[in-house]
């Protein structure tokens, strides 16, 4: 039978020198398996004397845990500089190189558009889609612009060969609107409009709007600016203050033109706002008791504001964007540098 | 429109205002003011002067040499004008005084000395006469500052004419003065007018009004008329609100129109001594006192005289009856036209005048019989010779009715959503000439003045715009509303749009691009295409641009061709509108159309194809939750290519097509580029049902994987196989899809089936497996397919 001790130190110098998983099985059938070295020293033990019995196991069972402890402390150590070693030959990148060029971008007015809508869903207006052809009772007439009225003077109209018309607003929509919700609504309807008038680069004759209207009891003049004044706040992400002056628009009454605070100086005067600390931003009014009447509206028992946003305005001040005909440009280059967001 | 402070103040006392503030007031609660000019502040130095002698300067045939009295000394003067004489009180700017930019000097002419320069009207801004000096009343104190004689300070402010459409009132400075007294809440002093005694027992002047589009002709003569020219601050004012002064009657029916927005004519009185006004019954040419010559039509009305055409009613009169040096006596027409009749008239012979525009606003008729007696006080005032020699000829055909409205203060509060004391809303309307006829516990009904009823106010709404705009829309308090709270309706077509557009841009690199509802006729000419188009626009811009589209595909080849310089490798798309047909009534049946078309400078056509195919797979399976199908199929237009133009289905109803564009169009925009793509009716899309998510169980067992490759018959579609695949006649659960693709040198293909086979209920023996296994043999055989060996 071979010394413990003996044992215990050639145990060692063999640990010492195992550096692969397979080394560690193998030792531990050596010493620690069914034939091992261990278990042999304890079939030994039957044929000490009795008394020597305790201590003898007592030994063997210490000298058992050193080696089942030296073996564990390998096999740590072994996955230890394993894991190491791959750390260490892990390449350095420059992760400052660009990943993939991502080109795509959706249309500056799509983005505006989309920032827009969702701010007037979260305050409970119901979005709509209109037409871009219409007809003439549409866009004129069924909006309190009679056939004859000097209002016609004002926007320069694209007729068609049967008669309809390219809608000059989204007011064009309004007949249509308030026949298919009826009183109370909560609306809005964004859409493409055109006037026939020369380019520049102020004046398209391909634009967008986005309408609103409500109607409802007792929806006043005070809801309009409070409406207004929300929802500018959150188009620009900044305190908006708004100011009224009467304008002159058949579809309502009163008109006004809606002036904004300057969002580029705060209202202290630029280059924008030419100095003046208000932007003119968008027509509005309360309802002309005529269209709501022509939508089927009781104009006795129900009253509206309706307003008009110029969106392709919108999107320029949005994007710093001077040139109105870039647009409809179709010139990727500028366009995609409104991303998708 | 130019008003002028100074007119303003013969009506409202503006002491102690300021100015500007007022103005801006106006803006806020009346029109929009375009701008403020101030005139006579750069003007100092100059004083009234007396010429005291005129002689030649040697060697000039221009110059003279004046000596001038200016009050403290006689100065010594070289002077260019033509109309210098002896006696005569001009303005003369001292050395050191200010003209605008110029500070006048002693200055060397003709080598003479010259203390000073005597001024014409152009000179200190009060014309833009160049002709000669101003010359002023031989009265006039010498030696004074010029701006004590003449009102050369005025302050100036532009009002934008579109936003006075629908005040006929506001085309007049005596309208404007009204506004200004219910805005600074002091009194509107009356108009200075002829007595309507002085008129009476006179002959009236014959007028015969047949016309139906004449609503009211004031008239009456005057005789004995010795002034020529008008007072120069007359002059003034009407050249600082963009008129100029001509002779005294035209300057006083100028003055008149400007004044009280009532456009006024004079006759030469000897020319026309009877008035008829009618409609024409036949084309005529007129030369009208512009000196052109008119082609007249059928039906446009004119004011005559003996059946000759003297003026074109409400917009020029003639050059045969016009005022000129020699007129001693005058036949004044003051009159109310339809506003349609002129205005019509004026667009039908491309002439739009002072008179015409404020016609065609819906003047108030009752204006004519105080514009007449206007014009003749300010004549009499002028030339004291003047006499009244006819009674007032007064034809009023048509009467607007009297309006009356009834306006509750609570339907006030609840239009405008603030409380407005009752006080505030008399005082208000009182203030802009509305009457009081009742006042019952807080229900009132007013008057409409008839200068406000011709079409401006109708009804309540009206009026409670009257009350807001002067009470101030900044005292009105932003208020939110109560209303029951509801989920808001998002068009589904519009979330649609969004999500896809998203997803294409974000996912495909895509760019979407705007372009015109109406073909692009150059590029279409360029590319050699000819797309269809249902409709045209008969007043376009571009007479060849006109043709609405039916089809998004050229403007989407209009953008490719465009950028394609830039980009070797891009793709874009839009979703427009289109109209493919015309409706049973008509009308156009306009769809929204979405158009995507990919351009890859170098690539195989399959590649692209197969890249367009990826990017419908993905918005069909994951954004608009529908199920796509492909049916090979063929097509008539003249930019798509012939082989593998694919219908697309959404949920079996067809939506559009899938196609590659034609080498005969896309070599011309890039040789060898291949331009692919798909357009689909994105309305008829948004119509369909999307999928619903129902959630498959998973089995808890293993799963088994079998491969088989089967040899695939020329002309066999995926489609078909696939279905075959999915048809196998088994108990258990499988999956089944498209491993791999092999083509041998014949061009003969196999396709690796991937099957995943298990059961939801236990683990699959070996015996599954080989059922499993030689269902699907046969399936395949019974469709006459095999085994690849």
């Amino acid at each position: 039978m071979e010394n413990l001790e003996e044992l215990l130190e050639r145990a060692k110098e063999k640990l010492a020198k195992i550096n692969g998983n397979e080394g560690l099985g193998s030792f531990y059938q050596e010493y620690l398996g069914k034939n091992g070295a261990i278990t042999s020293i304890l079939k030994c033990m039957k044929e000490l004397p009795n008394e020597q019995k305790k201590s003898f196991g007592e030994k063997v069972n210490k000298a058992k845990t050193t080696i089942q402890t030296m073996l564990a402390e390998r096999e740590r150590m072994i996955a230890e500089e394993k894991l190491q070693k791959k750390i260490n030959s892990a390449k350095e990148i420059d992760l400052t190189i660009p990943s993939k060029v991502r080109k795509g971008s959706l249309h500056p007015i799509t983005i505006v558009q989309k920032e827009v809508v969702d701010i007037f869903l979260s305050m409970g207006f119901a979005v709509e889609d209109g037409n871009e052809i219409e007809t003439e009772y549409n866009n004129f007439e069924a909006v309190n612009v009679p056939k004859n009225h000097p209002a016609r003077d004002m926007q320069d109209t694209f007729y068609l060969d049967n008669g309809q018309v390219l809608k000059t607003h989204t007011s064009a929509a309004q007949n249509r609107i308030m026949r298919k919700y009826g009183a109370p609504l909560k609306v809005i309807f964004p859409g493409r409009c055109f006037r026939n008038e020369e380019l520049d680069a102020s004046h398209e004759n391909t634009f967008f709007q986005i309408e609103g209207m409500m109607i409802d009891k007792n929806v006043s003049v005070a809801n309009l600016i409070y409406f207004m004044k929300e929802m500018l706040t959150n188009v620009f992400g900044k305190e908006i203050n708004v100011r009224l002056r009467p304008g002159f628009f058949p579809f309502v009454e009163p008109g006004f033109e809606l002036d904004i605070s300057c969002p580029y100086c705060d209202g202290k005067g630029c280059r924008v706002c030419k100095h003046g600390g208000w932007i003119e931003l968008c027509p509005c009014g309360m309802i002309h008791p005529n269209v709501l009447r022509m939508g089927g509206i009781d104009p006795e028992e129900y009253q509206g504001f309706a307003f008009g946003l110029g969106f392709s305005r919108l999107a320029m001040m949005n994007f710093d964007i001077t040139e109105i005909r870039l647009l409809n440009s179709g010139n990727i280059q500028a366009l995609s540098q409104a991303k998708i967001k | 429109m130019i008003v002028s402070i100074n007119w303003i103040k013969d009506f409202v006392n503006l002491d102690g205002v300021d100015i500007e503030k007022l103005i801006s007031k106006f803006t806020m609660s009346v029109a929009e003011v375009e701008g403020i000019e101030y005139k006579g502040r750069n003007l100092s130095g100059v004083v009234t002067a007396k010429i005291l002698s005129v002689d030649p300067v040697e060697n000039s045939k221009k110059l003279h040499l004046l000596k001038v009295d200016c009050g403290t000394e006689i100065l010594q003067i070289v002077c260019g004008a033509p109309n210098v004489r002896v006696g005569m009180v001009t303005a003369l700017a001292k050395i050191g005084a200010k003209l605008g930019d110029i500070t006048i000097s002693k200055a060397k002419l003709a080598g003479i000395e010259s203390y000073g320069m005597c001024c014409g009207g152009d000179e200190i801004g009060i014309s833009d006469d160049h002709s000669g000096l101003v010359e002023l009343d031989e009265n006039t104190p010498i030696g004074v500052d010029i701006k004590s004689v003449l009102d050369i300070e005025d302050i100036l402010f532009e009002v934008d004419n579109k936003s006075l459409t629908n005040r006929p009132d506001l085309w007049g400075i005596y309208g404007i003065a009204r506004e200004i007294s219910a805005l600074t809440g002091r009194p509107l002093k009356t108009l200075n007018l002829a007595d309507k005694k002085d008129f009476e027992g006179k002959e009236k002047v014959d007028v015969v009004v047949k016309s139906s589009s004449c609503n009211r002709y004031t008239s009456a003569k005057m005789e004995n008329i010795t002034r020529k020219s008008s007072d120069l601050n007359m002059q003034i004012r009407l050249f600082y609100c963009g008129m100029r002064g001509i002779n005294l009657l035209a300057d006083v029916t100028n003055y008149v129109m400007l004044e009280l927005g009532q456009p006024m004519h004079a006759f030469d009185g000897e020319k026309v001594k009877s008035i008829q006004v009618y409609d024409l019954d036949d084309d005529r040419q007129f030369v009208t006192l512009d000196g052109t010559t008119r082609n007249l039509k059928k039906g446009h009305m004119v004011i005559s005289c003996n059946n000759t055409p003297v003026a074109l009613a409400g917009i020029m009169g003639g050059e045969n009856s016009e005022i000129t040096e020699d007129t001693t006596s005058v036949l004044i027409e003051s009159a109310n036209f339809d506003a349609y009749k002129v205005r019509t008239t004026a667009i039908s012979l491309g002439m739009r005048t002072e008179a015409s525009a404020r016609y065609e606003k819906s003047l108030d008729p009752e204006l004519t019989m105080t514009a007449l007696l206007r014009l003749v006080y300010l004549v009499k005032s002028q030339d004291k010779n003047a006499r009244i020699c006819s009674s007032i000829c007064d034809i009023y055909n048509k009467h607007y009715p009297k309006l009356e409205i009834e306006l509750s203060k609570e339907y006030v509060d609840r239009f405008v959503g603030i409380k407005i004391d009752e006080k505030t809303i008399l005082d208000i309307l009182t203030s802009l000439s509305f009457k009081v006829l009742e006042n019952k516990n807080g229900v009132y009904k007013f008057e409409v003045p008839s200068f406000r009823a011709t079409k401006d106010i109708n009804g309540k709404a009206d009026l409670v715009e009257e009350i807001t705009r002067i009470y101030g829309y900044d005292n009105i308090t932003p208020q939110s509303i109560v209303q029951p709270v509801k989920p808001a309706l998002l068009d589904k077509a519009v979330a649609l749009e969004y999500d896809v557009k998203y997803a294409l841009a974000s996912r495909f690199d895509l760019n979407e691009t705007h372009s015109y509802i109406w073909y692009d006729y150059e590029s279409n000419k360029t590319l050699g295409i000819n797309p269809q188009s249902v409709i045209r626009c008969i007043n376009s811009l571009n007479k060849d641009n006109d043709k609405i589209r039916s089809t998004m595909i050229p403007s989407l080849l209009k953008v490719i061709a465009d950028n394609k310089g830039v980009y070797n490798n891009f793709g874009t798309f839009e979703i427009g509108r289109v109209v493919k047909q015309m409706r049973d009534d008509n009308l156009a049946d306009e769809t929204k159309s979405l158009g995507l078309l990919l351009y890859r400078k170098t690539a195989s056509e399959e590649s692209v194809l197969f890249e367009v195919k990826e990017i419908i797979d993905y918005i069909f399976e994951y954004v608009l939750k529908m199920n796509l199908t492909l049916e090979l199929s063929t097509h008539t237009n003249d930019y798509c290519h012939p082989k593998n133009y694919y219908k697309i289905f959404a949920n079996n109803v067809e939506v559009g097509n899938l196609f590659e564009i034609t080498p005969r169009v896309s070599d011309k925009i890039e040789e060898n580029c291949v331009v692919a793509g798909f357009e689909v009716n994105f309305s008829k899309i948004c119509e369909q049902q999307q999928t619903k998510t129902v959630f498959e169980k998973i089995s808890k067992y293993p799963t088994t994987k079998l491969d088989f490759n089967f040899i695939i018959p020329q002309g066999k579609l995926y489609k078909d196989i696939i279905s075959i695949a999915k048809s196998i006649d088994t108990q258990l659960n499988y999956k089944v899809n498209l491993l791999d693709i092999y083509e041998n040198a014949n061009g003969q293909k196999s396709y690796t089936l991937h099957y995943e086979v298990n059961s939801l209920d236990r683990t699959l023996t070996t015996e599954d497996i080989d059922l499993f296994h030689e269902a699907v043999i046969s399936k395949f055989e019974q469709n006459g397919i095999a085994l690849k060996l």
